[in-house]
């Protein structure tokens, strides 16, 4: 499967080289396997070719506001999976972006598989500065990956600053993601767009009634080297993997409504057969 | 203070004694029975058309700390020396502008021409200056010869309190030479130590300290232009130069640059100061330089060169060990991109502020929102990792991905007494739990929040649309509260 994905994306390269295409059309390199992104479930890799192409930029929004627990989780995971690459992560957040999201939490981000010392957090006065240190960021070389987060669509971030952004990430073949907090649909000039939203978790094989591995629903709207497409993904923090996780958890409440008696005695057994009473008139 | 035309003349006034008193004013033809020490309605009298200011000591200080940076452009080393006058240890560096009579005269000559009445003087002892400007027709001591200079002046001369010299006037010492061959036991023995040791600071038997306003850096390089520059790429260029010359001098000393300071003198007399820092020490001029471009860059929209600058100096205020990368031709690749990122955290560190650019800080306690703390990428120690999680604890996840610094109130319905929360309202969405884990009990920590703060029972909750959240109850019931209130404090992914 994997080689014939090979084929075609050689051949997609010849043809868009016949074609006279630019070289800024995002075609795959064909023998560079190793500069991909993967999610580590064949079904999605396949379907991506191999993965998400490292030196581009991708974006992953979320419709809500309270979705971005889901978003950067996501994120996060995907990056622990593909951190062999050594070097800092470096997460820009949009004061926009900070004043609903929270903070990350180091225990938060080692339990997903990221090292909290690779992390370098950037806080930027303002939009302006930000897509500065965006820009700046992306023509680093030595950075394992970096995340741009902003709350919904703020003109400043245009089409051609993610132009220039995805160009400079392309230059120094870092993976550049931009994470939209509660946004809408917005043409940009990232190589994927992915939408991810929270869904109820796989069964815990140990604690029936307990949260098991994170689902989520995948949703890519937009993909410039291939077709769009959507998965249920469950993150499996042992195997460092994300499996598709298709099967329906129905969401059953495992909490009772009604509490259960603690610490007191149990209701009194019943005493003997009830008789029928006699009439009282 | 000069006269300005055509606004009415000027004095100054305090509250002495309980008496409105003139503590300063112009120096006019139109003021003249005015005097120092009159009282405010006396002048009034004599000229009804003077305009009266209070006299503001802060401001006046402001000015002499102003004036004394401005100072820095001859001597690093500029200390004050009471309410109106500086020392200027020009030990070394009065040839660099043509002797001590021109570099007295350049003083004068800039300092009055911003509008300022200055008294110069120049001598072996800060003492002897002090006097000498204050009492003296010299201006200058010749090596060694303040002695003689000194000796007609009046005891004031000496920097003692007005009851000193009034005592000493009395017993007939009128001059500092009275002093100097007279017993001196009993001269303590009456007055105390302080008249001697003035005496002996200014004749030089003993040393005078000078504190400096600002330390002294580890090196110094400047340059300065007859005409001053105004043009930022000439700018960019002469920090470039600054810093290459710097470099030979960090080599030598085995030492890399940690934070430095780049003082733009203006021809008008102000002073622009920027400071840069390296997270970790560096010998590379282009690199140090880059520093100053970004913080220029950020500084260009509100800031103009106006007049130009005059001079520009670069003084490294910290150095560290440099240590040459030994492992450099090994692993190549990897301390390549160690130094590009160290580079780019201090590039971004000058751009935005170094409280901008932060890394995790571990600490060493179990309430989740101290368990970390930002710190700023520039002050962080190399290769500090965090404590690793046992696997366990990374298989399972407990531990929220985003936290929220303040924990957000909700409305719940929960079980009595340590259930979990069955529904609850949080940013005025409804969530319908339908999974939960807990309680984690968490105590406080009593001998930071006192014994009377509340233990907290988190949860880790799954609605039935899949949000994943950490709650915590406020409290115990009836053990520590009646009615405990219920907080959101994270989501998981």
């Amino acid at each position: 499967m994997r080689r014939q994905t090979a084929n075609l994306a050689t051949l997609k390269h010849v043809v868009s080289s016949l074609e006279g295409r630019n070289e800024h059309q995002f075609v795959p390199d064909p023998a560079s396997d190793a500069t991909r992104l993967t999610f580590g479930e064949e079904l999605l890799d396949d379907h991506l070719e191999g993965g998400l192409l490292s030196g581009c930029m991708h974006e992953i929004r979320c419709d809500y506001a309270r979705d971005i627990g889901a978003a950067s989780a996501f994120l996060c995971a995907f990056l622990a999976r593909n951190h062999a690459r050594s070097g800092k992560l470096v997460w820009i957040v949009d004061p926009a972006a900070r004043i609903d999201a929270g903070q990350m939490s180091p225990d938060g981000l080692w339990q997903l598989g990221l090292d909290p010392s690779d992390v370098i957090l950037v806080h930027p006065r303002d939009l302006k500065t930000a897509i500065w240190t965006a820009g700046e960021s992306a023509r680093e070389g030595g950075l394992a990956a970096i995340v741009f987060q902003v709350k919904g669509n703020p003109k400043m971030l245009d089409l051609s600053v993610s132009r220039k952004l995805m160009l400079r990430a392309q230059a120094s073949q870092t993976p550049f993601f931009l994470l939209r907090q509660g946004g809408q649909e917005e043409a940009s000039s990232a190589t994927t767009r992915w939408q991810v939203t929270p869904l109820s978790s796989d069964q815990n094989q140990d604690f029936k009634q307990g949260i098991g591995p994170m689902r989520h629903r995948l949703t890519l709207e937009r993909n410039r080297t291939g077709q769009t497409g959507n998965w249920p993904v469950s993150w499996q923090s042992a195997q460092r993997t994300f499996r598709h996780a298709a099967t329906k958890i129905s969401p059953t409440r495992y909490l009772s409504a009604v509490s259960t008696s603690r610490d007191r005695p149990d209701l009194p057994l019943s005493m003997g057969q009830i008789m029928a009473f006699e009439r009282a008139s | 203070m000069k006269e300005l035309p055509e606004t009415p003349p000027l004095v100054i006034f305090d509250t002495i004694q309980n008496a409105l008193r003139i503590t300063a004013h112009e120096k006019s033809e139109r003021l003249s029975g005015i005097y120092v020490g009159q009282s405010l309605s006396d002048a009034r009298a004599i000229n009804p058309h003077i305009e009266c200011i209070e006299h503001d000591y802060s401001a006046d200080n402001a000015l002499l700390h102003s004036i004394a940076r401005w100072c820095e452009r001859y001597t690093p080393l500029v200390s004050m020396s009471g309410e109106d006058g500086l020392f200027l240890d020009i030990t070394g560096c009065a040839h660099l502008f043509k002797g001590e009579a021109a570099m007295l005269e350049d003083i004068e000559k800039r300092l009055v021409g911003q509008g300022l009445d200055v008294k110069l003087a120049c001598a072996d002892t800060p003492g002897a200056a002090w006097a000498l400007c204050r009492y003296g027709q010299t201006r200058i001591a010749k090596p060694s010869g303040h002695v003689p200079l000194i000796e007609p002046l009046p005891l004031q001369g000496l920097r003692l309190g007005k009851d000193e010299v009034q005592a000493l006037n009395k017993l007939g010492f009128k001059t500092i030479g009275c002093l100097y061959n007279i017993p001196r036991a009993p001269l303590a023995a009456r007055f105390g130590s302080l008249v001697l040791s003035r005496l002996d600071q200014a004749l030089g038997d003993i040393d005078e300290v000078l504190s400096p306003l600002r330390p002294v850096s580890e090196l110094v390089s400047e340059k300065r232009f007859a005409d001053p520059i105004v043009d930022e790429e000439d700018i960019k260029r002469t920090i470039f130069l600054l810093c290459e010359n710097a470099v030979p001098n960090l080599e030598r000393r085995g030492l890399g640059m940690q934070a430095c300071e780049l003082i733009l003198f203006r021809a008008n007399g102000e002073i622009e100061t920027i400071v840069t820092e390296a997270s970790t020490p560096l010998r590379n001029a282009s690199r140090m330089a880059a520093l100053f471009d970004e913080r220029l860059a950020a500084l260009h929209d509100d800031w103009e060169a106006g007049f130009g600058f005059d001079i520009l100096r670069l003084s490294i205020l910290r150095a560290a060990p440099f240590h040459e990368d030994q492992q450099k031709l090994i692993v190549k690749e990897q301390a390549g991109t160690a130094e590009e990122t160290s580079h780019l955290i201090d590039r971004l560190s000058a751009r935005l502020g170094k409280d901008r650019v932060q890394v995790f800080a571990h600490c060493d306690t179990h309430i989740p929102e101290r368990r970390f703390a930002l710190q700023s990428a520039l002050d962080a120690e190399e290769a500090k990792s965090f404590p690793t999680l046992n696997t366990h604890q990374q298989s399972v996840i407990t531990r929220p991905l985003i936290l929220f610094s303040n924990p957000e109130r909700v409305d719940a319905i929960a079980e009595v007494p340590e259930g979990p929360p069955l529904k609850f309202l949080w940013r005025k969405v409804s969530y319908d739990v339908v999974r939960a884990e807990g309680p984690e009990r968490i105590a406080c920590e009593w001998w930071k929040d006192g014994r009377t703060a509340y233990t907290r029972d988190y949860f880790r909750i799954e609605d039935r649309e899949g949000y994943r959240l950490w709650l915590f109850r406020h409290g115990l019931y009836e053990r520590e509260t009646q009615a405990p209130n219920w907080y959101v404090h994270g989501m998981f992914g």
